[in-house]
């Protein structure tokens, strides 16, 4: 399948947007010398994602959004175990912050947003009839 | 589901990457429904068979699941 520049530049962009955020809020609280190794971090991992988007390989197609319908289905399980993970280690960080009187409102958040979206998945994707 | 791609393919001497190209998916995709372990949606599977100038289920034996 054919990869469109637009596409395989999508994934990096969103790492420098991500790396540039946590660079910003590293330099607010740190000062910006602890910013620089965040802004290298991720300009290199977004020359990474660039150069990994355009090989001949699922990972590849995946970053360079050109996925097929095997593909998608697979980039879907990945994101469906990694939402479950994601809603696992919150539980369990809610736990240990309950045990440890430790602010809970973070695991509060997480889970609140996992039950959220599953809710707006459920509505968007069509649980009361096919589509 | 096993099937006769492959059979079909090497008959006419045709690459995985060339009948991934005219299929429109990924050459993996080719080699996982070849192999498989994948079972390609109703729509692919109209597009092999019409590649091969077959039908689908001349292509593809939904009794003869391959484990995966």
């Amino acid at each position: 399948m054919k990869s469109t520049r637009r596409g395989r530049l999508i994934a990096p962009a969103m790492t420098i947007i991500g790396g540039t955020g946590l660079a910003a809020a590293v330099a607010a609280a740190q000062g910006w010398e602890a910013a620089i190794p965040v802004a290298v971090i991720a300009v290199a991992g977004a020359i990474g994602y660039y150069a990994w988007g355009g090989r001949d390989s699922d990972m590849g197609a995946m970053l360079g959004q050109r996925v097929d319908e095997r593909q998608s289905l697979l980039r879907m399980r990945a994101q469906s175990l990694a939402g479950v993970a994601g809603g696992f280690a919150g539980i369990v960080g809610y736990m240990v912050a309950v045990a440890l009187k430790d602010p809970v409102w973070p695991f509060v958040l997480i889970l609140g947003v996992e039950a959220a979206a599953f809710i707006a998945g459920l509505a968007i994707y069509g649980a009361h009839g096919a589509r | 589901m096993r099937n006769r791609v492959r059979e079909e393919r090497t008959q006419r001497g045709i690459s995985q990457a060339e009948i991934a190209a005219a299929l429109g998916v990924s050459r993996q995709t080719v080699i996982s429904i070849e192999s498989g372990r994948y079972s390609p949606s109703l729509p692919l599977a109209f597009r092999i068979a019409r590649f091969f100038d077959s039908t689908v289920d001349k292509m593809f034996d939904p009794e003869d699941e391959v484990d995966p």
